[in-house]
């Protein structure tokens, strides 16, 4: 059986499950139905995703922007865990699935302006070629921007390839 | 109503009258004014001489004069109407138009077509596209292997090229466009809608006023 040729097709019978391991294949379910299913990206969204030219609000800004984009060449689900991660050692924020390639992160604390929330889109270029591109979506500005300077993206850099923008 | 003319005219000496382009565009007379305020600062960044040169549209986008960028380079062209190496006052607002919220759909499609039409052949073609794509991974500084560069294209053409002759025509974008409405996402800058609040020293210089009283 150690030879793949034999395992080529081959399904194991289950056992019958004990109501534990219910409750675990359960969770493996919920986990599944969590899973983040990447938005597809063509060649032209990736295009403009590089060329930093093309977003013009730099006109109307006064300060340069840090980029809050990055690719990757990790799996969705690398990706994923790596936010669950950050979240789950910050102790302060919580991860929530909202859509079709988008995660939040809410914290559960109020902060000057209410919540903080940061939503992270997950663009798939290719299965090992991804574009993330993460944003505030809720709660101050100041706050949202020290906790991704302080924790989100020195966290993020293993699973980082490039940051785009500055 | 002769007395604005006559105090637009020193205001906005060698340009395009606010009223007018606030007739033609989707900003208000304010907003054109407030759009003013922006292109005096910019076009004064390098040579004071009225106007938006490549060098002060960089300086403006990246506040890095350093940054050379091909799609920046392609935005300006596009912005320089009418082919002089340099943007005016109108040329400016009639293309900030098209980013505007209240633009038509047909404008940022049309827009975004010629912006990909790099050799302004009239057609988006495959090769093209991949030209794009090299040059901007190696401004980014990365690299991806060619098989995974035309397996990207391939996906994309085949959504998009629909009569297969390796380029996408105008009919062709616009299909394209509506079924996938992120293409556009680039076209559309919110900051345009509170202009007046993102350069409120309009205020002190404002024709509205004068027309009120």
């Amino acid at each position: 059986m150690e030879n793949s040729w034999f395992q080529k097709g081959f399904k194991k019978i289950e056992e019958p499950k004990s109501p534990d391991s219910m409750i675990e294949s359960l969770m493996s379910d919920v986990h599944a139905a969590f899973a983040v299913q990447p938005m597809c990206y063509t060649a032209f969204d990736l295009i403009s995703s590089l060329a930093q030219g093309f977003d013009l609000s730099g006109l109307f800004e006064k300060e340069e922007r840090s980029g809050s984009m990055f690719t990757t060449k990790k799996e969705a689900k690398e990706i994923v865990s790596k936010f669950e991660e950050i979240a789950t050692s910050s102790e302060r924020f919580d991860l929530k699935k909202i859509n079709v390639g988008v995660i939040k992160m809410e914290d559960r604390r109020e902060g000057r302006k209410g919540q903080v929330a940061i939503e992270v889109e997950i663009f798939e270029v290719t299965e090992s070629f991804n574009m993330v591109e993460f944003k505030k979506s809720g709660g101050d500005t100041m706050e949202y921007k020290q906790f991704c300077d302080r924790e989100l993206k020195p966290s993020s850099k293993d699973i980082v390839w490039k940051w785009q923008g500055n | 109503m002769g007395c604005l003319h006559s105090t637009a005219a020193r205001e906005y000496s060698g340009h395009e009258n606010p009223v007018k382009l606030a007739s033609e565009t989707a900003f208000s007379v304010s907003e054109v004014e407030a759009l003013y305020e922006l292109f005096k600062s910019i076009s004064s960044s390098v040579v004071d001489d009225g106007l938006i040169n490549k060098e002060e549209f960089q300086l403006a986008l990246f506040k890095n004069r350093k940054k050379e960028n091909l799609f920046a380079n392609r935005i300006f062209d596009l912005f320089d109407v009418k082919r002089k190496g340099v943007i005016d006052f109108g040329d400016f607002v009639r293309s900030l138009n098209v980013f505007h919220p209240n633009a038509s759909l047909e404008e940022k499609t049309d827009f975004t077509f010629r912006l990909y039409d790099m050799d302004c052949t009239g057609y988006i073609e495959r090769q093209e596209v991949k030209q794009m794509l090299i040059a901007l991974l190696c401004e980014s500084e990365m690299k991806l292997a060619d098989d995974t560069i035309e397996a990207i294209l391939d996906q994309t053409f085949e959504d998009a090229d629909v009569d297969r002759d390796g380029k996408i025509g105008k009919t062709e974008w616009s299909d394209f466009v509506i079924k996938n409405p992120s293409l556009l996402k680039i076209m559309t800058l919110p900051y345009l809608r509170d202009i007046t609040t993102t350069f409120p020293s309009f205020v002190f210089n404002s024709e509205v006023d004068e027309i009120a009283t």
